[in-house]
């Protein structure tokens, strides 16, 4: 048996953490898998725009450098902590208005997939790449913030395109998810080291990508809430270097290739 | 962080043309203080100018670990990039300096440089000089890099974002290849840029020496001068277009008029006297700016300082209104996030 969390951002998008310190962050911790999911955004939209300028989403121009970098990673979690790293990324469509704004996961992406067609396509493009597609913090996410309720607005005809639905995001449990009858996962949605306090997924397989993705679409996992002290983590450096991160290109553009 | 100390270094220079003093700066690399490194030059084809130059120094030389590596195949891509992957590979020590050129190093700048780095850096670079300018737009270009840039430069790094600067990046190659090594930039204009990214995204820090490389300039001319700032600016506008479309309105000449401006509609200031007032005082401090990057920069650079801020906004304009740019004689699209195609005529 042993833990897992398939929704985690790192400084790739908007979460604070570098990727090798999501590794060290949850190897650490015992975690036998995680993923990765940074967010994919549509460009093609004026929010798109705004977010690819404050660089908290993939673009075609850095995807490379994810895909490597998870590729290396991979093999450093594997080798000091026995835990399998996941490649993932969030497709995020991100509208004025809610109904229209949707959040799917890809786990085990390795290509690059356009959030701007519709969200059947896009879930049909991830698992033509043998990768799971899962709705995202599909109703309320009991928090105060921007909702995604498109792919719940639209569960019956997007069922069969989708391995799983997010009955938890953080610390909440989704009454009306769980009632649904659809299969289901549940992750932290992680920006920051304070998040590990959410629930998580259980699994009992072998320590595979293969497997691992296997046993979420045969819903042979089960949920927790995971508890976790981590008062002395989140120092400072990171909230400050996140932010400076994503400011800097926009202060300074560039001083010059020869 | 205490600094990692001594280790060795393979320093890659990549060569194209004949730059003003070539056999001058190479000469210099033959003569540096450090206990260990090699020398890796860079070439496209052995006709190239650069060849005979570097031949004749290696033998000049013979106690300093030194090679030439032609690899002809160059791809559509970044062609410094495509230039280095040769000797990229090929290098000895894990620890590489990439140096173009026309950068002159002083004896000691190796160690200085090292001194900076230490188990958390990701890349240590530095700023660039424009030394022994000759001619209006030698001086020109002295007063772009020592002023302009090092205006921003020393800007970013007051608030913490040292920016990379190609001229000389000195990093790990086994840290580089975690996100897959050099050969990702080869569709990047802007490789320094995007080392810097990608250091930052694996948690590393980029960290900037305090004494500035120097780039001698000599004689540039007007085509010259317009094509590399137009390159350059284009490559800032598509890395970063808000950074870009805003820094005309941080201007000193724009700033001055509009504070002035504001002085005079709510304080009933002088408008002239004021205006005068501004441009003295950004010129002053810009003039401090290329006096710590060349401490040989007279007076009369203030002149060309004028010139140059006037010269800035029809250059801006013509920044702005495409994104191609000629480089080393091929032209390229550059794509919004710095991703670069050739394009045939
Ligand atoms: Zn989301
Ligand atoms: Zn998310």
């Amino acid at each position: 048996m042993f833990l897992a969390d398939f929704h985690i951002h790192s400084k790739f998008s908007d979460g604070q953490m570098a990727i090798p310190e999501i590794v060290d962050f949850y190897g650490s911790r015992g975690f036998g898998a995680i993923a990765i999911t940074d967010h994919l955004c549509e460009l093609n939209t004026f929010i798109g725009t705004a977010a690819r300028y404050l660089e908290s989403t993939l673009t075609p121009a850095i995807f490379p450098f994810y895909i490597e970098m998870m590729k290396s990673e991979k093999q450093r979690a594997w080798d000091q902590y026995k835990m399998i790293l996941i490649t993932g990324v969030e497709l995020s469509k991100n509208n004025i208005l809610n109904s229209r704004s949707a959040h799917i996961l890809g786990l085990g992406v390795t290509d690059w997939i356009s959030a701007d067609d519709d969200v059947a396509d896009i879930a049909r493009a991830i698992r033509a790449q043998g990768a799971l597609a899962i709705a995202a913090h599909p109703v309320s996410t009991r928090k105060i913030e921007k909702q995604t309720y498109h792919l719940w607005d639209r569960r019956e005809e997007l069922t069969p395109m989708i391995d799983a639905w997010e009955v938890a995001s953080g610390p909440f449990l989704f009454d009306e998810v769980a009632d649904s009858k659809l299969p289901l996962i549940a992750n932290s949605d992680l920006h920051r080291p304070s998040q590990i306090k959410a629930w998580k997924t259980v699994l009992d397989c072998e320590r595979h990508e293969g497997a691992i993705l296997e046993a979420i679409r045969k819903q042979k996992i089960s949920f927790k809430m995971y508890e976790d002290d981590i008062t002395n983590y989140g120092n400072n450096h990171h909230r400050r270097s996140t932010l400076l991160y994503r400011i800097s290109p926009i202060i300074t553009g560039n001083l010059g290739a020869a | 962080m205490p600094p990692l100390g001594f280790f060795p270094i393979s320093i890659l220079k990549p060569l194209k043309g004949l730059d003003f003093e070539l056999e001058a700066n190479l000469e210099s690399y033959f003569n540096l203080v450090y206990p260990e490194y090699e020398l890796l030059f860079a070439l496209t084809s052995d006709s190239e100018p650069a060849y005979p130059v570097a031949k004749k120094l290696i033998e000049k030389y013979p106690h300093i670990k030194a090679k030439i590596l032609v690899n002809p195949d160059q791809g559509s891509g970044n062609p410094k990039v495509s230039n280095l992957l040769k000797v990229y590979e090929t290098a000895t020590y894990d620890w590489v300096l990439i140096s173009d050129s026309n950068v002159f190093m002083d004896r000691d700048y190796i160690k200085i440089l090292t001194r900076s780095v230490d188990a958390n850096t990701g890349v240590a670079s530095a700023f660039i000089g424009g030394f022994e300018s000759q001619g209006f737009f030698g001086n020109m270009e002295a007063t772009f890099l020592n002023g302009f840039y090092s205006r921003w430069g020393l800007t970013a790094l007051q608030v913490g974002i040292p920016c990379v600067v190609g001229k000389t990046m000195l990093f790990q190659r086994s840290v580089a290849n975690r996100f897959g090594g050099i050969q990702s930039f080869t569709y990047h204009i802007a490789e320094d840029f995007m080392m810097g990214v990608a250091m930052g995204l694996l948690g590393k820090k980029v960290v900037i020496a305090n004494n500035p490389v120097k780039q001698r300039v000599g004689i540039v001319t007007r085509k010259q001068f317009w094509d590399r700032h137009l390159r350059w600016g284009r490559l800032r506008k598509r890395q970063a277009p808000p950074a870009f479309f805003t820094e005309i309105l941080f201007q000193p000449l724009t700033v001055s008029a509009f504070g002035s401006l504001f002085l005079m509609l709510q304080f009933g200031f002088h408008y002239l006297n004021s205006f005068l007032a501004f441009v003295c005082f950004f010129a002053v401090s810009d003039f401090a700016v290329m006096k710590t990057v060349n401490r040989s920069t007279s007076l009369k650079y203030l002149y060309y300082w004028l010139v140059r801020e006037l010269a800035h906004y029809p250059l801006w304009i013509h920044i702005a209104l495409g994104n191609t740019v000629n480089w080393r004689g091929q032209k390229y699209v550059i794509e919004i996030g710095g991703l670069v195609r050739t394009v045939n005529d």
